[in-house]
């Protein structure tokens, strides 16, 4: 127990408002716990929350990033299913975003009976491109992107956050810049050649929780050819919703409309 | 003066006396007169376990081995000593006379004491958990006299300059070694749970913990490391112990699985060790049996039965002889097994059952040693075999591990060379943050000692004393491990190293690494500073914000209450003049009546309100405004009318200037605004707009309402209900103009989350923030929030609390006072729309019309066509045998019922799909209805004043109109013949009319553009007879005529066909 205590302190784990249904946001890259605030309101009502920083978020020491250990995503889904051990959750709805949907998507398949429901915000099971699949980003632009990243990591963020956030929303592109620049730049990269570098094609079929797929009209990061790959490709009972909005991410962007749909979709 | 050894060991833990003790005994040793810092030093760095030692190897710099930088600093160290002034011929009674305590370490002590004073509660915090468990009861022993303890004398003589040299002389940086004494490596166990894997460990110059950044090449075995330890788990298990790993990269994962353990039972004589932490430790020694080739060269066909025959008998053999924990089968790609063979299928399938049984039957010869491990490239491969295979799962005792990386792209070569990883750690990881979302990171207050102190600098000076020793390719070393920005940014260093590469010199190299250590410290400095704005941006300023407002708000406050005597002192005014005014409308002349006869009743009916309100409120607000000669004003001037004492009413003038509604030059009035309002929405009935004007002149009269409780300001909240849109909207808009002297003073925010322009509008903010937002910049001003009960749940808490705190809080909890606005809710809740299905036009498609170009048509009428045709009329009289007479046939009293018989079928198909529609949307929230409904039934409650709305009369208006077409009409053509009005043609005067400002707008374009538009047609066509029939139509959705009438609903021209 003392090992569980340990980890939610390090990952600022919380758990906020008072419902039968536990309902956990986990946020993606380049992001922390915070990205949610804008949608906490609309749940804490009816919802147990439980919030934690991914141990890469730039909210967490930076001294507890195992660069021996999170090589790959599934000691984040160890973090988040101890976490979930920890505070004795037995069942819940997930929203993931981006990374953290992925990382949701193999907890699931560990724990299947733990999900209720899985929310996926801006996932995408490979971004790289293959021969018949459109991830979005070939290899050599993936590199460029590291290298642009170590180079500079102020200009690159800089640069980046406007077009992560996609839509004309100073507030979000302000707040990705900063939750991005808060992160050791070392971690940033290291985890982004991480996320790279999964691979979740193979998987999908394991996944047997219902899925609900949150995806903006228009996302850098992933093209509209991945959200039909993840909805044929998933085990469970997979439905999507289209985001009348843009960019990768649409809670810092358009939180308002966000809640709603998550409402709507954990309705369901 | 040196100080006695027993006085020193006075201040000290036991644990920090031995410690002097030990050096006492060096310095004696020595024959030193004295016991010095460095002695301590020296004793500390004796004990292979001191705590000194193990900071000492974290903080070392890595690109040397550790046990080189120790001889060095013994060295340096032993040198210092001997340096040292020995006590003259003190050889003979040294064990009697210790050597005393020097001032130094004296003074390191003192210090350590005070240090130690100060912040217990740091070094508390600061504690490793292991250490602390013996200090900590020595610490809190003595209060008065507080004992050091062994960290903290460490940190002390670390300050000592003597003793720093001697570090900084052997490479090490005492401030590194400070942050390491300070804080022992935190080691997480949930987070660790394992060492690093010894077969990624560099070489034996590196501890597996070397602070903070493991040996960077042994990064990136990577990917790998982390699905062999899974893998190891999985097969150290005691069910479903044989893994079959699953996704993408799982056959290269598999692949190098079994290298790996090959290449450790080879390697396994010199390694005693070397599971890499990969398997548990009883599984070490695991042997593996490639088995993937043979079976595939057999499902291929390319061998036959005896083959593989041999090779699981082969199999069986090893097993036997295998002493240790077993052996793992690789049965590989598990595509194979499912791969459709077109040629012989029969055959194919024989192979790959024979396989799969030789496979069971060997895991059933031996379960306890035999593994089988496999991969799967997808999901719809491995449910493939399941299909044919039903019970290997069971048998095989399989277990899925999904592999989302593969090992070998993560070892790729672009890893190691992220110089950034080495360069860059901002904060050291030194100070944990807890998710503070108000701070933001980059503002930490702690200073960039961390930073500075960081081995990453360490890292870089590595790689610069490579660049200084002999090694031929020094240069480019140098450069691949140097950041590049850092590169860019001192152009010179590399020329520099150059040159320096040609001496090999301790304190060049010194010079140098401390050189780039200042440079690298600025360049985290500069970077931090950068950072910051970002972080601080998010949190708009809102002190000053608040400030200004606050500001405003009292301005207001005083002006309203201006506003209020001058409407008072100006009160007989109106009255009078309202008798005067024959043209007013009906309407108006009516509020003004019910004013006139309450007045009568009580002279000025706003008197005992005023009187009672205005003590609370100085309670209330307290401040210097509200003074008494103030108040005293107020009641002065309703009382006595015109004779307040002339001094004060010339104050309030002059600040009445300077206020929007003295500005205005109209000071509010209730009748003013009731007939205003009145004559700009003078179809909405009148009790409602006169109950509207009451409250606000009531309220605006009070300063603070006490009643029920609430303490809110002067805040008034309305609830508009019923349909009528537009003239809610009307009316908030006229109170802005009315009440705080312009429309400017007006905003609006759609609750509804379903109407899609709001996202446009509020950029990503929500609604709530919008609207405080919006509040903020304009604090006095009329809030309409249409659709309330619509709102989320946020938006309604935030709406609960500011109605009862007079405080508008937004999604981050701030609060914006609210306690001069006017807020204004709407709602089209169902109960008060009544005769909603009654009516032929109703405001949503009135309000759906759009400015289109409206055509006149003729058409000769047929025989047939009478039915299609419509006619402005009664329903009763428009059947189909007196056609002439149907728009002869008025009767105002029953067009209400069926104004457009033909499109009746059409409208109730609209109706239909547009309450489907609406059902639509509210079975998204039905979780949340019946909260909703429970919230919005308490808000109404709150509200000051509750109107209801009366639905607009369109079908009365529509009459109207049809009425002076048809008017117009015949000016121009004789009676028998025919008008046919378009339903969207009525439905765009109707808008045209509802929407303008004044009043009969319609009437006056249909003299002037119809009616111009009529002659013309008669121009064209002469005379039209009775079988002729002129329609009036809009030319919908006819891009390619014109677009959108930009100047409205009406056009300046009808285009005639």
């Amino acid at each position: 127990m003392v090992t569980g205590n340990r980890l939610l302190e390090v990952l600022n784990v919380r758990r906020l408002g008072s419902g039968d249904r536990v309902l956990v946001f986990a946020h993606g890259v380049g992001t922390d716990q915070s990205a949610w605030q804008r949608i906490l309101p609309f749940f804490t009502q009816s919802y147990t929350v439980i919030l934690y920083d991914l141990v890469c978020a730039g909210s967490v020491n930076p001294d507890y990033f195992d660069f021996h250990r999170y090589t790959t995503l599934d000691p984040y889904v160890d973090d988040l299913l101890s976490i979930l051990d920890a505070h004795r959750v037995d069942r819940c709805a997930y929203v993931g975003h981006s990374v953290s949907a992925m990382i949701g998507l193999l907890a699931s398949i560990r724990r299947p009976e733990l999900f209720s429901k899985l929310i996926l915000i801006g996932a995408s099971p490979r971004f790289l491109n293959d021969k018949d699949y459109h991830g979005g980003y070939e290899q050599s632009e993936i590199e460029e992107v590291f290298t642009a990243m170590e180079a500079n990591y102020e200009a690159w963020v800089q640069g980046f956050a406007p077009l992560a956030v996609g839509a004309d929303v100073p507030a979000a592109v302000r707040e990705f810049t900063r939750t991005l620049f808060n992160m050791r730049p070392d971690i940033t990269l290291f985890v982004s050649r991480t996320v790279f570098n999964s691979d979740f094609r193979g998987i999908l079929g394991l996944v047997k929780v219902p899925c609900c797929i949150i995806q903006t009209s228009k996302d850098m990061s992933v093209p509209p050819s991945v959200v039909d790959y993840l909805k044929t490709h998933l085990g469970g009972r997979t439905t999507v919703e289209i985001l009348r909005t843009e960019g990768h991410l649409p809670h810092l962007s358009a939180p308002g409309l966000l809640a709603q749909v998550l409402r709507r979709a954990l309705a369901r | 003066m040196p100080t006695p050894v027993s006085t020193a060991r006075q201040c000290l833990t036991p644990e920090a006396a031995h410690a002097l003790d030990e050096a006492v005994r060096v310095a004696k040793k020595r024959r030193h007169s004295q016991t010095t810092s460095l002695h301590a030093v020296s004793s500390l760095l004796s004990h292979p376990s001191s705590v000194l030692r193990d900071a000492c190897s974290r903080a070392r710099n890595s690109a040397y081995s550790p046990r080189l930088q120790f001889k060095a600093l013994d060295l340096c160290l032993g040198v210092s000593l001997d340096r040292l002034p020995s006590s003259a011929g003190a050889a003979g009674d040294g064990d009697e006379a210790s050597p005393p305590v020097s001032n130094s370490l004296m003074a390191a002590i003192k210090r350590s004491q005070a240090n130690q004073r100060r912040q217990p509660e740091n070094f508390h915090l600061y504690h490793n958990h292991q250490v602390s468990a013996q200090q900590i009861n020595n610490q809190s022993s003595s209060i008065s006299c507080v004992k050091v303890d062994l960290r903290n004398l460490i940190m002390a003589i670390l300050d000592d300059p003597v003793v720093s040299r001697v570090f900084s002389d052997a490479g090490f940086r005492s401030s590194d070694i400070k942050l390491a004494v300070f804080r022992p490596l935190a080691v997480l166990p949930h987070l660790h749970p394992r060492p690093p894997p010894a077969y990624s460990d560099p070489g034996p110059g590196r501890r597996g913990f070397s602070f903070p950044f493991p040996g960077f090449s042994g990064f990136f075995s990577g990917g790998g490391s982390e699905n062999f330890r899974r893998i190891g788990e999985v097969l150290g298990k005691s069910k479903g112990r044989n893994p079959l790993l699953l996704g993408v990269c799982a056959c290269d994962t598999l692949a190098s699985f079994i290298e790996l353990l090959e290449k450790r039972t080879g390697d396994k004589r010199d390694d005693s060790s070397g599971d890499g932490g990969v398997l548990p430790p009883e599984l070490s020694g695991l042997a593996v049996i490639r088995l993937e080739s043979e079976i595939s060269q057999f499902l291929n066909r390319n061998s036959d039965k005896e083959a593989v025959d041999s090779r699981f008998e082969e199999v069986g053999r090893s097993l036997d002889r295998n002493s240790g924990p077993g052996l793992v089968l690789n049965f590989g790609d598990l595509k194979l097994f499912v791969k459709v063979d077109e040629e012989d299928e029969e055959e194919a399938d024989g192979r790959v059952s024979y396989v799969v049984e030789k496979l069971t039957s060997s895991l059933l010869r031996d379960n306890s040693k035999l593994w089988l491990i496999g991969a799967a490239a997808s999901y719809e491969t491995y449910s493939k075999f399941m299909e044919r295979f039903p019970s290997v799962a069971k048998d095989w005792d399989l277990q899925l591990l999904p592999i989302t990386t593969s090992s070998s792209m993560a070892a790729e070569s672009s890893y190691p060379k992220s110089s950034l990883m080495e360069s860059f750690i901002p904060f050291g990881g030194f100070f944990s943050t807890p998710a503070d979302f108000k701070v933001p990171l980059g503002s930490s207050p702690y200073p960039y000692m961390t930073t500075l102190s960081h081995p990453c600098n360490g890292q870089e000076v590595a790689a610069v004393s490579k660049g200084v020793s002999s090694v031929p390719s020094a240069a480019d070393q140098h450069e691949s491990g140097q950041h590049s920005w850092l590169r860019t940014a001192e152009s010179g260093t590399e020329k520099e190293g150059m040159i320096m590469k040609t001496r090999d010199d301790r304190d060049v190299l010194r010079c140098r690494a401390v050189s780039l250590q200042e440079k690298h410290d600025s360049m985290c400095h500069s970077l931090h500073q950068q950072q910051s704005p970002p972080g601080s941006d998010i949190h708009p300023p809102q002190i000053p914000t608040t400030m200004g407002f606050q500001l405003a708000e009292d301005t207001q406050r005083e002006v309203s209450e201006n506003d209020y005597s001058c409407c008072t002192t100006a009160y007989s005014r109106p009255i009078a003049d309202t008798y005067s005014k024959p043209s007013l409308s009906s309407a108006a002349i009516d509020s003004h009546q019910i004013v006139r006869s309450e007045s009568a009743g009580c002279c000025l009916p706003l008197i005992p309100t005023n009187a009672t309100n205005h003590k609370p409120l100085n309670e209330d607000s307290g401040g210097a405004f509200r003074s008494s000669p103030h108040s005293l004003l107020s009641n002065s001037s309703t009382c006595y009318g015109s004779q307040a004492s002339p001094a004060p009413v010339i104050t309030d003038l002059g600040l009445c200037i300077s206020s929007p509604p003295a500005a205005n030059g109209e000071p509010i009035n209730l009748k003013d605004l009731c007939r205003v309002i009145s004559e700009r929405v003078g179809w909405q009935d009148d009790d409602a707009i006169f109950s509207i004007c009451q409250t606000i002149s009531e309220f605006r009269a009070r300063d603070g309402r006490p009643d029920g409780g609430r303490m809110r300001g002067k805040n008034i909240w309305f609830s508009f209900l019923g349909p009528n849109w537009h003239c809610k909207r009307k009316v908030a808009t006229t109170i802005a103009e009315m009440v705080y002297g312009s429309k400017e003073n007006f905003m609006y925010a759609n609750l509804n989350p379903q109407d899609g322009i709001n996202d446009s509008m509020f950029r990503g903010k929500t609604v709530v923030d919008y609207v405080a937002g919006e509040l903020c910049k304009r604090p006095i001003s009329v809030v309409l929030l249409d659709n309330v009960d619509k709102a989320d749940v946020q938006v309604q808490s935030s709406l609960s609390r500011a109605i009862q705190k007079g405080r508008f809080p937004d999604s981050h909890g701030r609060e914006v006072p609210i306690s001069n606005a006017i807020i204004i809710t709407t709602s089209t809740v169902n109960d008060y729309s009544i005769h909603k299905d009654l009516s032929r036009y109703c405001e949503e498609k009135v309000m759906k019309a759009k400015g289109w170009p409206m055509l006149i048509s003729i058409e000769k009428k047929q025989l047939g066509s009478e039915l299609s045709l419509s006619v402005i009329s009664d329903g009763r009289s428009s059947s189909p045998g007196l056609p002439n007479k149907r728009k002869r046939a008025y009767d105002n009293a029953s067009t209400r019922k069926g104004l457009d018989l033909n499109l009746l079928p059409a409208q109730e198909n609209d109706d239909l799909l547009s309450k489907e529609g609406e059902n639509l949307e509210s079975d998204d929230f039905v979780c949340d209805d019946h909260s909703s409904r429970a919230w919005l039934q308490g808000f109404f409650g709150q509200v000051d004043r509750v109107v209801m709305f009366k639905p607009f009369d369109f079908d009365a208006l529509a009459t109207r109109i049809s009425k002076e077409l048809n008017k117009c009409f015949h000016n121009f053509f004789g009676p028998e013949c025919d008008l046919d009005i378009d339903r969207r043609f009525m439905e765009q005067l109707l808008a045209a009319e509802y929407l303008s400002d004044k009043k009969r707008t319609v009437d006056e374009w249909v003299e002037q553009v119809l009616g111009q538009e009529f002659e013309a047609v008669r121009r064209k066509h002469g005379e039209l007879g009775s079988d002729y029939i002129v329609k009036l139509v809009v030319l919908e959705e006819r891009s390619d005529l014109e677009e959108l009438n930009p100047r409205g609903y009406l056009p300046p021209q009808v285009i005639i066909n």
